[in-house]
């Protein structure tokens, strides 16, 4: 068992057979890389403060711009952090020659000496169908790579709607009977304690004790054979590793919404990764799901602590992934990201309210995690890690403050006036600054661009030319839609500082409709408000200062019209038949993909107990034993009565039990005997 | 054309064969051939007996497959694996810097992180 913390380990496990893997990434680098990666922001943030300074220095130091400054440097830090990551990411993967290489595992031999490894994976009224449907693609193809005998699937149900709870019972016990016995478990919380992490910890003290491993994934999770695999084999080369996270890429976007985010992710996301795992090293962070987790450590030092005093939130943290890899690098065991491992999906949200929805979790999640900060015990980079998560959203009305404080300044400076900069120097050196902002916001953007085209992955996105017409049109729609983010994000800080509550509420992953213009007015409505009253009272007051309030304005303006269109699934499905927003996923799906395509194809079972029980062999023959005889007689009776003998509502059960048993596009022949 | 005693055409046995099919796809979630020689097994046996019997080929071939299939034997599921039952208990994480506010300040200032 793993119960060595990461330093006694290191003096008593030989480590010279490592992986390659763990051999690219060096035990004394860390320190040059986080030099070389903090330079790089230092100078940044140095260059874009002395053109601040020089503006707000000519104007004396008052109170008020003291405190721009000190705004303007925090700001800043935050987007030079951004950039440098993906510099440095994109030095790496221009010395890379392909950005994920796959996994191809084709041989049988070393399966067996892998450890027995839970697939773990918590629901809360999800779409049951889907979640079997993925579960099951997984099964497969395990199997057909030999290694099934190495995995156990466990569903950890905190769902509290009765419907779904049956549905789930009944595609347990379909997938249960299918696949054999021990090979896919069931259990449901009557008490869903701490949600998330409580599901999990459950799970960890019932059978933890008697497994090494768990991979966590989410409902809408997917990981191909290779991967599953390929993880289990990187822990077992280094027991040092007590988190390894993959990165996962997201697919089946039907909205522009979705595809968006899925071309951002596929495009950009490497880079950025790849930065990460260069500054962070074996500090990095866990994500909550798609990651694998040595349980040993991970139930010794990783049950979440209570936060200090009493809160509405609720004293156990929401974003509990950030505190468990802060936990578990708190008792030494490393946390590392398989930025060059494929293979890991997820999907994103359809539409920007339930991606909003996600962000107003995790933004009282990230800011719950303050106390920690400064904490005792934990390492530097981890509390950079909650300052920076932290960050992500009070950056939103800190921009907001310097906003308000700029347009305060202009009416008592110089009220009506033409333009906020009067002189032409200051002007100039303002429009520089601005420009230097936006490049180091896009240029990442650029790169990743420019590293596909240069490693001839153009077709993987379907082809240079809308390659680049995507790009552009992800970075107009994100200039766009950056204004309603920070409205929303100021919103939710205030919120989770007055202790207003998040509901726990399941995510809606797929929209078949999309999102009405009804429904954005309702969400959005507010923001559209402000945009017209901002942009009148800085016309009217400050007209000179409206330019720089423009971009911010023309977005809250655009938010519902916007919210409509990028949350349509019939434009998403157009956009993508004329060949934008392509990813390599969809162009060349991987195994997985497709059989999951297929898999939520397939029409539902019966899910009405007795008829499912009745009618379908699975669960007759999976539960023989404990199945009534009576209900076994039935059975029997039905499938061997002619259609035309069959009462009509069980013809008519038959019928349809045949249709769904039928992948669509295959028509059972029959052969004249 | 010879139907044999009974008289049930290539409808009928057409009807039977695609119910097994069903049944067994249904079964094992496809059609292998494993499956395959399971149905012209029970299509051949359901035939023998067409001549003595006077039943629908469905329940022939049906009752054919059942007596195929009940020697299979099935292996129990259970829903859950046997429990271990350890404790995981949160490790002590200290708050001074959290805790010294809150002495200096009785009321909560950030509900988001808890009493200060």
């Amino acid at each position: 068992m793993d119960t060595l913390p990461g330093s006694a380990a290191e003096q008593v496990l030989d480590f010279s057979d490592v992986a390659q893997w763990t051999r690219a990434v060096p035990q004394a680098r860390p320190h040059h890389h986080r030099l070389a990666f903090a330079v790089l922001i230092g100078l940044l943030t140095l260059l874009a403060g002395t053109f601040e300074w020089s503006l707000l220095a000519a104007e004396g130091w008052s109170p008020v711009n003291v405190l721009l400054f000190t705004l303007f440097l925090l700001l800043f830090t935050s987007v030079a952090i951004g950039f440098s990551q993906a510099f440095f990411g994109f030095l790496i993967l221009s010395d890379r020659k392909t950005t994920q290489p796959s996994i191809n595992l084709t041989t049988e031999e070393n399966f067996s000496r892998l450890p027995t490894t839970a697939i773990v994976v918590p629901i809360y009224n999800e779409d049951v169908s889907a979640v079997f449907a993925r579960l099951r693609v997984m099964h497969d193809a395990l199997q057909s790579l030999g290694a099934i005998d190495r995995f156990q699937f466990f569903v950890l149900s905190d769902s509290s709607d009765e419907e779904k709870v049956h549905a789930e019972k009944l595609a347990w016990a379909r997938m249960a009977a299918r696949c054999g016995p021990d090979r896919i478990f069931y259990r449901r919380r009557k008490l869903p304690l701490n949600r998330k992490s409580g599901n999990i910890a459950d799970f960890c003290r019932r059978w933890g004790s008697q497994l090494r491993y768990m991979i966590c994934l989410d409902a809408d999770s997917l990981m191909s054979a290779s991967t599953l695999v390929e993880l289990v084999r990187r822990m077992e080369a280094n027991h040092r590793i007590g988190i390894l996270q993959t990165v996962p890429q997201a697919i089946n976007g039907l909205t522009i919404w979705s595809r968006l985010q899925q071309f951002a992710m596929s495009l950009y996301g490497p880079i950025f990764a790849a930065g990460a795992r260069f500054w962070q090293q074996a500090e990095s962070n866990f994500w909550g799901h798609n990651a694998i987790i040595r349980l040993a450590p991970f139930m010794q030092h990783c049950a979440l602590p209570e936060l200090p005093g009493r809160s509405s939130i609720g004293s156990r943290p929401m974003s509990h992934d950030f505190v468990e890899a802060a936990l578990m690098r708190r008792a030494d065991w490393e946390v590392h990201l398989a930025e060059d491992l494929g293979g890991s999906y997820e999907e994103t949200p359809p539409t920007m309210v339930e991606h909003l929805k996600r962000d107003r979790r995790w933004c009282q999640g990230n800011l719950q995690h303050w106390p920690l900060v400064l904490a005792r015990g934990f390492k530097p980079i981890t509390r950079f890690h909650f300052l920076h998560g932290i960050f992500s959203f009070l950056a939103s009305p800190l921009l907001l403050l310097v906003l308000v404080l700029g347009f305060v300044k202009n009416l008592t400076a110089a009220p009506f006036s033409d333009g906020l900069f009067a002189d032409a120097a200051r002007a100039h050196i303002a429009f520089l600054l601005f420009g230097f902002t936006i490049l180091l916001l896009l240029l990442p953007k650029v790169l990743a661009l420019g590293l596909a085209l240069q490693g001839g992955r153009a077709r993987e996105f379907g082809g240079a030319g809308k390659m680049i017409m995507s790009t552009l049109f992800e970075m107009f729609i994100s200039i766009l839609i950056a204004p309603v983010f920070l409205f929303f994000h100021v919103k939710f800080v205030l919120f989770s500082c007055l202790g207003k509550k998040v509901e726990w509420n399941a995510q809606q992953r797929h929209r078949a409709q999309g999102i009405g213009w009804r429904e954005a007015w309702e969400v959005f409505g507010l923001t559209t408000i402000a945009g017209v009253s901002v942009g009148l009272i800085t016309w009217w007051l400050t007209p000179g200062y409206l330019l720089w309030l423009l971009p911010i304005i023309l977005g809250w303006l655009m938010a519902v019209p916007l919210t409509a269109l990028v949350g349509s699934p019939k434009l998403g499905a157009g956009l993508r038949k004329a060949g934008y927003f392509l990813v390599p996923t969809e162009l060349a799906p991987p195994p997985e993909i497709t059989d999951l395509q297929r898999a939520l194809l397939r029409p539902l079972r019966p899910n009405d107990y007795r008829k499912a029980a009745m009618l379908d062999p699975l669960l007759h023959h999976g539960f023989s034993a404990r199945m009534k005889n009576e209900m076994a007689q039935l059975h029997r009776q039905i499938w061997c009565t002619p259609a035309a003998n069959l009462p009509p509502s069980w013809r008519r059960e038959l019928s349809d039990f045949a249709l769904s048993v039928q992948l669509p596009g295959e028509e059972l022949q029959a052969e004249p005997t | 054309m010879n139907y044999g005693i009974t008289g049930y055409g290539p409808g009928a046995w057409s009807e039977a064969q695609q119910r097994a099919e069903t049944y067994l796809n249904a079964l094992h979630g496809g059609l292998g051939s494993a499956q395959r020689e399971l149905l012209v097994r029970a299509m051949q046996s359901a035939r023998e007996q067409e001549e003595n019997v006077a039943t629908h080929p469905v329940t022939l071939v049906m009752q054919a497959l059942f007596a195929a299939l009940s020697k299979e034997t099935t292996a129990i599921i259970a829903m859950a694996p046997p429990i271990q039952r350890v404790a995981m208990l949160p490790e002590k994480v200290e708050f001074p810097f959290h805790e010294g506010l809150g002495r200096l300040f009785r009321t909560q200032l950030l509900p988001f992180a808890g009493a200060n």
